[in-house]
């Protein structure tokens, strides 16, 4: 702005001082508008600004849409309507972990994610600080929601404060009974106070654990907690009530030994009398032995079986005073030759044996044989009268014993009788065990106390409701071990990025009801504990216990899970809510080959078991089979075929030979003899498989890591007999529609399926080179082959489908929660972590079925990294990152110099 | 149109015929070259970039985009601070402001001059995107689009430098003011947004320059980003004309 000069000639001061007033009020007319001009920019600039940010327009031009969600993931937030909170917490320290490396991708997902919904708020949290300040937010919602669980924690700490000094009064008492009174006998006072003591002890030491946990925890395990003081209130309580039920049979003791006296003390004597009678028919000793050698023998074999009758009559006598009482725990009941029944019957066995030898000596012909022998007899007898009658004093002993009451044991009895005996402790006891019983399992919460641990998670929080989407999840590992061959001892595993859907389908399952239930299918029969030394259990390969993981994220990926136990039922249990059905079907036992034992009736599985299944998936019901390599059976030496159940099944209805008899694996190519392989060891049981169709259910796990274990091929069956696995040809079902999901190609030469697994052994143990056994019948099966594929059909006008995934023994929980052990060329060995990624191939299968597939992730790109030879880089840094910025400089020199000129 | 040229031709030639167009094309893409190449290292700072240019490393510009996006933060006031504060220094302001041309041509002017000059910096690291065709299989797609964000990115950043050089008559101080006010918009702003409640964090975010380059950088166009870059760009380069005009009447 110009400002212009007015005449002052006339009066120099008067307008010297008009130009300086004007001069300054163009200063601040000029300054009022620039202000206004920058205010007015500032607004259009915020105005401009918000309008765009209401309405803009956003496209992806990256080729693999990594930076975009994938259509699944978007597809369930557009859903989503209630206000979503996302946390990620990278804070990990690990080398391999870093934030730095691991968050910028998922910031970028979760800013992705917010800019796709207002009602998502994400949160990012890189700092300890921080990150305490989440826990002590969460910590607050869980002790909201985990009120009652810390209510009866609390009690227990107050239960612990009271019942302590109880317990150690009753501790005092016990001590101070007489080391010679009545209940010293059953070592009762010694238990009582030993169980007072580790009552008190117990209740001491969880109380202090507790307090520990409460104070360490930043979220704190409060079911956990509550199981363990319900553990200890348990073992207290069955403590107390065994001592508070033994006190009370010990008190009624000594009326049933008054009452039981007269007629075993009747008893002992009757043997006493019948061995006397016994002797008689010899004679006593030194006097001369009987005319008639013989016929005293045999009134005497007489007499003495008449001396068992009474021993044995004795012992059961004995026995049936004990009864289920406290008797034999008596310290008279058991004396230095054993228990007082035992030597009755002892005594009875000895007769028995006297009888025969009599016998014996009577069946003699020469009476001077007979005349010889009666002397002994009867030093024999004495012996054994002496014994008869100290057992009777024994007996007599043991029943002075229970009666002989003394003045403190009545004082104690007086109070066990009485039912409130120790119900001081026992009330308050049994009530917070029943209040803990209903604190429940707080099933909301679990799965944040369990995983907010680990380092690198992202919480997703709707409601009450809090998810963790753990680390391995987010970036699962990628197919191949990046960067080349695994004796690469420098690089880490890499880890692909699979965020999105992990993020979306925990708030997809935090949100909704489950797409459909899972129904576990198994065959099994395990017999009550007391039983098992009786009856077989029968089990498949895969018990249904050792799927823990597999449920847990089938849970996750918002799908229910119930069981059917062919063993046990007809039919899968009714679907809840009228939800979907998908059976997973596992490996079914083989049958037995014995017979079972004489009226014992044992289910066994049968073609009857076949068809309850065939009858469910006819209904319209899908299946996934869970199959794999099944070791030969060896019959006197000759091994035959491993069994699967569905065999004939899947080859008569859906036109699949599953070859459960031969085994995928895994060889490396020798270099130096072309044609030859060597097998890595480490897979054998960690074979790298990522060879996906297009399939919707493998397409996005093709850059996933997936690790198979105990694989068998999966192939079209011929429609001819005779095959290797079985003898059935296939039904001619046109309509059967078979699609290959995981496939060993053609290409990979290294990978093939044995067929005599023993040879393959021995070759690989003498380190002999492999190579495939080509031949015709009985040979190895060459790729390509599947090893996961979908039929589908229609029967009797539904359509049926199922799915077949031949390395059932990869989705158990040994498989799913174990190191990977990689072998490397110089021989050492580089961990890496569990193939948690296997499951994706199951959760996939199920969506695919129910036909949920557009809530599968696309899942990670393939990303073709940077291959460079180390010494070409070491010349493209020489040449770009030295020669390129030194040729700017030389220019620059060269223009001065030319300037100078 | 015409002035505007001839104004940013005659600060080209001052660039090219001085050394420091080559010195600052040099430093440049020497610093280029370390991350590209070497990576850098600060152990005491816990602070590490992996060589973007490596065996195995994914084959693309985008480590190296979105470092760059905070060193230039510093480079482009360094190379903006001389642009009219110089003219204040020597004298020479008087004479173009007696020029027939208008404030806003002088300011459009230099600032199309250092575009220019921003530019060719930027098209040197070329060499460097050859090498990752020639190596690997970039996404051609996320190279164009973060090319384009550096692109907007260097406007915005040179349109706060040369507002910055408007300010005073002292270059050093004018490049500090911009660096400063770059580091508060970028930087400074990402710490802003990890203090603050997250209810609060995503609208202080979205003022964030590097929030909007970040999404240029991983391939995805998005109209707020270039509207952001735009009318930041003009709204600087307004209010450095408004304050070149303010020193007639000041």
């Amino acid at each position: 702005m110009a400002v212009k000069k007015k005449n002052t000639d006339s009066d120099p001061s008067g307008p010297k001082k008009t130009r300086e007033r004007d001069i300054r009020s163009s200063r601040r007319a000029a300054g009022v508008s620039v202000a206004i001009a920058i205010v007015a920019a500032t607004a259009l600039l915020i105005v401009i600004n918000v309008i765009s940010d209401k309405k803009n327009y956003r496209c992806d031009v990256e080729t693999l849409g990594r930076y975009r969600l994938s259509d699944a993931a978007a597809r369930i937030l557009d859903q989503m309507d209630q206000p979503i909170r996302l946390t990620s917490i990278y804070t990990s320290t690990e080398s391999d972990r870093k934030p730095q490396d691991y968050l910028p991708r998922v910031r970028d997902l979760m800013a992705e994610i917010a800019r796709r919904k207002d009602n998502i708020i994400v949160v990012n949290v890189t700092s300890d600080r921080e990150k305490a300040e989440v826990h002590a937010r969460l910590r607050k919602n869980l002790d909201e929601a985990a009120s009652g669980h810390r209510k009866v924690i609390m009690d227990f700490q107050i239960l612990a404060g009271i019942q302590g000094p109880q317990f150690e009064q009753l501790t005092r008492q016990w001590q101070a009974y007489s080391s010679k009174g009545w209940l010293v006998q059953f070592a009762m006072p010694k238990l009582a106070e030993a169980a007072m003591t580790a009552g008190r002890d117990d209740l001491r030491t969880t109380s202090m654990e507790l307090r520990q946990k409460l104070a360490d925890a930043s979220l704190p395990d409060y079911p956990g907690m509550v199981r363990h003081l319900s553990e200890t209130l348990k073992k207290l309580r069955d403590s107390l009530e065994n001592l508070s039920v033994g006190l009370r049979q010990l008190a009624s003791l000594p009326k049933e030994a008054s009452k039981s006296r007269p007629e075993l003390i009747e008893a002992a004597d009757k043997v006493i009398v019948a061995i006397s009678r016994a002797s008689e028919k010899l004679g006593k000793k030194d006097t001369p032995v009987p005319a008639d050698p013989s016929a005293a023998l045999k009134e005497f074999i007489t007499s003495v079986r008449a001396v068992t009758g009474s021993a044995e009559s004795a012992a059961r006598r004995l026995e049936k005073f004990a009864g289920n009482g406290f008797a034999p725990y008596a310290r008279s009941w058991r004396t230095v030759r054993g228990t007082l029944p035992d030597r009755y019957r002892r005594l009875a066995y000895i007769a028995t044996g006297m009888a025969e030898q009599a016998r014996g000596i009577q069946l003699a012909a020469k009476v001077e044989f007979q005349k010889k022998h009666i002397p002994q007899i009867r030093d024999g007898m004495l012996k054994f009268d002496a014994e008869a009658r100290r057992i009777r004093s024994a007996v007599e002993k043991l029943l002075k014993d229970l009666t002989d009451l003394d003045e403190p044991t009545k004082e104690i009895f007086a109070q066990a009788g009485k039912d409130d005996y120790l119900q001081a402790i026992l009330k308050p006891l049994n009530d917070l065990l029943a209040r803990a019983a209903g604190a429940g399992p707080l099933d909301e919460q679990k799965e944040l106390i369990q995983k907010i641990k680990q380092d690198n998670v992202v919480l997703v929080e709707i409601g009450s409701r809090t998810g963790v989407v753990g680390f391995d999840e987010v970036w699962p590992l990628a197919s191949r071990p990046e960067m080349g061959r695994i004796g690469d001892k420098a690089k880490k595993p890499k880890r692909v990025f699979y965020g999105d859907m992990a993020i979306c389908t925990r708030i997809l399952s935090l949100a909704s009801d489950p797409f459909a239930e899972v129904v576990l299918t198994y065959f099994e029969q395990i017999p009550p504990q007391y039983l098992q030394r009786r009856q077989p259990t029968i089990v498949g390969s895969i018990y249904s216990g050792w799927l823990q993981t597999v449920r847990e994220r089938l849970e996750r990926a918002n799908l229910k899970i119930s069981e059917w136990n062919i063993a046990k039922q007809d039919s899968p249990p009714k679907p809840t809510d009228n939800i979907r059905q998908v059976l997973l079907i596992l490996p079914p036992p083989e049958p037995s080959p014995m017979p079972p034992m004489p009226g014992m009736k044992i289910p066994q599985w049968s073609p009857d078991e076949v068809e309850k299944v065939r009858k469910v998936i006819a209904g319209g019901t899908p299946a996934v089979f869970l199959a794999g390599y099944v070791f030969p059976r060896y019959t006197r030496g000759i091994p035959l075929p491993g069994y699967y159940g569905f065999s004939e099944y899947l080859r008569i209805d859906w036109k699949l030979d599953v070859k459960t008899s031969l085994r995928v694996i895994q060889a490396k190519a020798d270099p130096l003899n072309p044609g030859e392989f060597k097998l890595p060891i480490h897979t054998w049981r960690h074979m790298r498989l990522s060879t996906f169709t297009d399939h919707p259910v493998g397409r996005p796990l093709k850059a996933r890591r997936m690790y198979l274990f105990n694989a068998c091929p999966i192939v079209k069956a011929s429609g001819k007999a005779g095959s290797p696995t079985g003898t059935a040809p296939a039904r001619n079902e046109p309509n059967v529609e078979v699609k290959d999901i995981l496939i060993v190609p053609k290409h990979r030469n290294e990978m093939w399926a044995i067929s005599d697994i023993e040879a393959f052994i021995i070759k690989v143990k003498k380190r002999k080179p492999l190579e495939p056994d080509r031949k015709e019948i009985g040979g190895d099966l060459l790729g390509p082959f599947a090893v996961a594929v979908e039929a589908s059909r229609k029967i009797k006008g539904k359509q049926a489908r199922i799915i077949v995934l031949a390395a059932a023994d990869s989705f158990t929980d040994y498989y799913l929660q174990d190191t990977v052990m990689l072998f490397r060329e110089d021989g050492t060995i580089d961990p890496e972590p569990p193939p948690t990624g296997n499951v994706d191939l199951l959760i996939n299968s199920v969506y695919h079925l129910i036909g949920k597939g557009e809530y599968i992730g696309a899942g990670p790109a393939i990303i073709e990294p940077v291959e460079i030879a180390p010494k070409t880089m070491v010349v493209v840094k020489i040449l770009f990152g030295l020669a390129w910025p030194g040729l700017m400089f030389a220019i620059g020199g060269a223009v001065v110099l030319l300037r100078k000129r | 149109m015409r002035k505007i040229v001839i104004l940013a031709r005659r600060e080209l030639s001052a660039y090219f015929y001085s050394p420091m167009a080559y010195v600052i094309a040099a430093l440049f893409l020497l610093l280029v070259g370390l991350i590209f190449l070497w990576g850098v290292r600060v152990p005491f700072l816990k602070f590490e970039i992996e060589p973007v240019f490596r065996s195995g490393a994914e084959s693309t510009l985008r480590p190296l985009f979105d470092v760059l996006a905070y060193g230039l933060a510093v480079v482009v006031p360094l190379l903006t601070m001389r642009l009219v504060s110089e003219e204040f220094r020597s004298g020479t302001i008087e004479t173009l402001m007696t020029a027939p041309v208008t404030d806003a041509a002088v300011i459009l002017g230099k600032f199309l001059a250092a575009m220019v000059l921003y530019l060719l910096l930027l098209a040197a690291t070329g060499v460097f995107f050859a090498l990752v065709v020639v190596f690997g299989k970039p996404d051609w797609g996320v190279a164009g689009m973060g090319y384009i964000g550096m692109v907007l990115l260097g406007a915005v950043y040179i349109s706060v430098g040369l507002f910055a050089s408007t300010l005073t008559r002292h270059q050093l101080v004018a490049g500090l003011i911009g660096i400063a006010i770059l580091a508060f918009f970028t930087a400074g702003l990402y710490l802003v947004v990890l203090a603050i409640p997250p209810e609060y964090s995503q609208v202080v975010a979205k003022v964030n320059i590097i929030t909007h380059f970040a999404d240029f950088s991983k391939g995805v166009f998005d109209t707020r980003g270039l509207v952001f870059f735009v009318t930041v760009t003009a709204f600087f380069l307004f209010i450095s004309v408004k304050v070149l005009e303010s020193r007639r009447w000041r």
